[in-house]
């Protein structure tokens, strides 16, 4: 069964200051049908430059340079930005993004904008345009959504308005739904009702998700495999129980010793050393090597790939051996 | 799954029903047309902010009134010169009530304004209020002319600049309106009139004429400089204010639809950028209104400006006086205009 | 939640916050704009300041014999109506005009962010006197109220220095007044308060350096407005007084010869075009140095 969507070594460019950085450097990965992925990384790693590079939406300073995107085996076009967001297959995805206040237009009603895309892409009718509005209000949760309809964005609650991001996002009829930290500006009892809603559409619709996050508590309730993704790469890629179990690359056990203080008081606050470097200053060899405790000579000259080191996780470490092994010894990394 | 709290936090405080008092079902709006009037919160947004205009109109008041008084000593004396005769002071002084108390002058003169009467002319010998009705109708179509070549000349090369940015179109743009800042208008008029008036014969060399064409013809020119006082700055604060614009989320989210690119720049694009452009015109119509009186004495045009500066030729002050308190009014009144015009195009401000 | 989950706050672009940010010397030195207007601002300064050198008349000497003369050795931009030589009265006039309009600002600018710190900071009953007031300035039109003050006050240099001063304040004062208001509401400044500084230390040391940047690149433009008005007046005749050259007057003279010898009104204006291109950009150079990143 082909993958529903395939990213295929996704590269983008992206400019500052009269410099030019891989901003995404090489990405590649496959959803299926129904399948959920999340992407997890610090702020700044390129997990938000990712997806919208996969739905054309990237900013002026930023362009694909090289890489596929291919929809249910349809290739898209690299040029879609700007040009044609009514290339068919874009249609099959849709974007949730962080900041609803933002991303929702602020003279428009909600429901006006939910009715949008029914009305002027799939060829609604008025009436049946605001029908299915007040429809998907419903769906994704808002009571007494025909009064909601004619609510203004700045009127209603974050977590409201990001209800009504996702029901914008579905109104297109999407197959695929990218999420950009959907979650990270509410408070947790709200976000957990964000992915409550998420979970259900993915069973009851059979929609797919990408999930990116930087909360590592996050991933597990959403998707069942997950990359971890460091200054525009994967670094490792897995199912999410085991590559949460037993991390195989040094980063990502970083992330998790840090994550996991508040659940065990006895352990001392892990602190990954340093910070994500500049963009424009990386030099050769693996690019977490400045800070991180395995690193060898080996490791500042040789272009780490990720390499599989078990049946579907990978990990891009030239050590991921030795961190298996300590973790087997009961270690953390 | 209970959302009814998220419904409850962030509310407006403005009152019940309130918020959502736009978004009445046709069976709701059946309510009372006074009570719908009351709990309108647009209209209480219009009545709140013509009330907050009153405060200016009497401080405009009080500092015209005190607009003679700025310099220490005898006011006539600075009028007429320090060497008028003591009887033509004492004359002056007479005349214009200079004699009584200043709260006494004061309130003659909030009482004079009261019906309409804003002094007697030194020079005409009549009330400076019949003096005014001609030259407002002709500086207010000055300014409705020059307000229409801003906006005409500006949007396109805002938007153009902004959508084009950092290329040739964009730095084009930016070029034409450095070269503006520093231009004085009135430079500009006569440079134009040279042009297209004297030699070619294109336009009137000054003048209003009589019909209502010959009014609207011999504005053109005028109207085009008193506007080059503000396209300038206009033009780059629009460009920021579209570039934030074009850069925000929701219209990515809007292409993310999938809509059509005409459907995005008019309807997202365009309906957002009308805000800033209707407010930085509020901003700088008080500019634009101060540069037409240079601009009427070098087309000689019988405006308000013209008026003001005849004025001064003869010492009159009232007839000043007068003047610039309609011209501070003007300035009110338009800048009222385009703070609820704002409120209308903008629903969040109408919460505040 | 642990540190891994702290939300970040509205980071829409992610960029890197490694990089140090070159000095400002630098910066300066490599933005085109702010280098452009150095280059044409520091040239007319150089060549107005140096009138009586490069000028070879006196501005108001007439030579009778020779009027409405045009560009030749002995007069590089012809001579006027009263045989005046157009070269030295330009240099001269932007001697005039130049020192009036920076002069004029020099008050406006102290006294306004002093007022807008205080209306900012201590807030109370002063910030609502002083706004009122502001908003009652701002409801004249510039040139209206200007031209009202010169003709009470007197015209002539000191007329226009107290006009600007009684005006062109509000502005400094409301800008600053905002950026204080930030200010005060960052989180550092709120430290150095509840670290047991005085409130004037606080202010000096901590609020000003960064409010008055914001009323340093205003002021930039606010010299080409005065300049601009100081030529308008004097175009009007309520400004600089004859016999003290200055360009609005020279064009308002030049405009009586407009169809025969049109560069004599011309010339003038381009000096004021050229000179507030120069101002324009290096205020733009210093908004772009000197902006947070």
């Amino acid at each position: 069964m082909t993958p529903l969507l395939e990213v295929e070594d996704l590269v983008v460019e992206m400019r500052r200051h009269r410099a030019a950085f891989h901003a995404v450097d090489g990405v590649s990965f496959a959803l299926e049908r129904g399948g959920a992925l999340a992407i997890v990384g610090e702020s700044g790693c390129g997990k938000s430059i990712t997806l919208r590079a996969i739905m054309g939406l990237l900013p002026n300073r930023g362009r694909l340079s090289s890489g596929r995107v291919v929809v249910d085996g349809v290739t898209l076009p690299a040029e879609a930005r700007g040009r044609g967001r009514g290339h068919r297959q874009h249609r099959r995805m849709s974007i949730v993004f962080q900041d609803a206040l933002s991303a929702l237009n602020p003279v428009a009603t909600v429901g006006n904008q939910i009715a949008e895309a029914p009305r002027y892409v799939l060829g609604f009718g008025r009436s049946a345009a605001r029908a299915r509005a007040i429809e998907l209000l419903r769906l994704v949760g808002i009571p007494d959504p025909e009064r909601r309809y004619h609510a203004y964005p700045h009127e209603l609650s974050g977590g409201t308005r990001q209800r009504v991001m996702i029901a914008i996002a579905l109104s297109s009829e999407p197959a695929i739904l990218l999420c950009d930290e959907p979650t990270t500006a509410l408070d947790v009892t709200i976000q957990t009702q964000i992915l409550a809603l998420l979970a259900e559409l993915r069973s009851e619709r059979g929609l797919s998700l990408v999930f990116v996050t930087h909360d590592l508590g996050v991933v597990s309730q959403v998707a069942e495999r997950v990359a971890v993704m460091y200054t525009g790469r994967f670094v490792e890629t897995g199912p999410t129980a085991e590559v949460l179990a037993a991390p195989r690359h040094p980063y990502t056990s970083g992330l998790l010793a840090a994550a996991l203080d508040v659940d065990s008081p006895e352990h001392e606050p892990v602190v990954i050393p340093g910070s994500l470097p500049d963009p424009l200053q990386l030099t050769g060899g693996c690019s977490f090597h400045p800070r991180c405790g395995f690193a060898t000579a080996e490791c500042l000259t040789t272009d780490v790939r990720l390499q599989l080191v078990g049946p579907n996780h990978a990990a891009a470490c030239l050590h991921s051996d030795v961190l298996a092994a300590l973790q087997a010894a009961g270690h953390h990394g | 799954m209970s959302s009814r709290a998220e419904l409850g936090d962030k509310e407006p405080t403005t009152g019940p029903g309130d918020g959502l008092a736009a978004g009445l079902r046709p069976s709701e709006r059946a309510a009372p047309f006074a009570r719908r009037i009351l709990t309108s919160p647009g209209l209480r947004y219009v009545i709140r902010r013509t009330l907050l205009s009153v405060p200016v109109v009497l401080g405009v008041i009080v500092v015209t009134f005190l607009l003679l008084r700025l310099i220490p000593g005898d006011p006539a004396r600075t009028l007429l010169g320090l060497h008028a005769p003591p009887a033509a002071v004492a004359a002056l002084r007479r005349q214009l009530g200079l004699d009584e108390p200043i709260w006494r002058q004061f309130w003659k003169y909030l009482y004079g304004l009261a019906h309409g009467n804003l002094g007697t002319s030194i020079e005409y010998q009549g009330p400076v209020a019949s003096l005014i009705p001609p030259c407002l109708e002709l500086t207010g179509s000055l300014v409705l002319v020059a307000t229409f070549f801003a906006v005409v000349i500006t949007v396109p090369l805002a938007a153009l600049a902004a959508m084009r940015q950092d290329r040739p179109a964009d730095h084009a743009v930016r070029l034409f309106s450095l070269m503006g800042l520093g231009m004085p208008s009135f430079w500009f008029g006569i440079i134009l009139i040279v042009l297209l008036s004297v030699d070619v014969h294109l336009f009137p060399v000054g003048g209003y004429g009589t019909s209502f064409w010959a009014h609207l013809h011999s504005l053109l020119l005028p109207g085009l400089c008193a506007a080059i006082g503000i396209v300038p700055v206009l033009i780059r604060s629009l460009r920021v204010g579209m570039l934030e614009v074009l850069s925000a989320d929701y219209v990515a989210t809007a292409r993310a639809k999938g809509l059509r690119p005409s459907r995005v720049t008019f309807v997202h694009v365009a309906r957002n950028a009308l805000i800033p452009t209707v407010t930085l015109l509020g901003i700088n119509i008080a500019y634009l209104i101060g540069g037409t009186v240079v601009i009427e004495r070098v087309f000689a045009l019988n405006g308000l400006g013209n008026l003001m500066l005849n004025a001064i030729d003869f010492r009159d002050f009232p007839v000043v006086q007068g003047v610039t308190l309609i011209y501070a009014l003007g300035v009110i009144v338009v800048i009222l205009l385009t703070d609820l015009a704002t409120a209308r195009l903008d629903p969040r401000i109408r919460l505040k | 939640m642990s540190r891994a989950t702290a939300p970040a706050l509205g980071l829409k672009e992610a960029e890197h916050e490694v990089t140090r940010r070159p000095s400002v010397r630098s910066r300066a030195l490599h933005s085109p704009t702010f280098m452009a207007g150095a280059t044409l601002t520091t040239t007319i300064v150089a060549l107005v300041l140096l009138a009586p050198l490069i000028g070879r008349y006196s501005p108001v000497s007439q030579d009778l014999l020779h009027t409405l003369a045009g560009p030749s050795a002995a007069h590089w931009l012809g001579t006027d109506e009263l045989g005046r030589d157009i070269w030295s009265r330009l240099l001269y006039a932007g001697r005039t005009d130049l020192q009036v309009g920076v002069l004029a600002v020099l008050f406006p600018f102290c006294f306004g962010v002093f007022i807008g710190t205080v209306c900012g900071y201590f807030g109370g009953g002063i910030d609502t006197v002083v706004m009122r007031i502001v908003d009652i300035v701002l409801a004249f039109p510039f040139y209206v109220l200007i031209i009202a003050l010169v003709f009470v006050v007197g015209v002539g240099t000191h007329g226009i220095y107290i006009a600007f001063g009684l005006t062109d304040w509000v502005i400094y004062a409301r800008t600053t007044r905002s950026a204080t208001l930030v200010a005060r509401s960052l989180d550092w400044v709120a430290a150095a308060e509840g670290g047991g500084l005085s409130r004037k230390r606080v202010l000096w040391r901590h609020i000003l350096p960064n409010t008055i940047t914001q009323a340093i690149v205003y002021a930039m433009s606010d010299i080409v407005l005065v300049i601009l008005a100081v030529v308008t007046l004097g175009y009007l005749g309520l400004g600089i007084q004859p016999p003290a050259p200055d360009w609005g007057s020279m064009i308002s003279d030049g405009q009586n010869f407009i169809q025969t010898n049109q560069w004599l009104a011309a010339i003038p204006g381009m000096a004021v075009v050229l000179t507030g291109i120069g101002l324009s950009l290096l205020g733009d150079g210093l908004a772009d140095i000197l902006r947070p990143e």
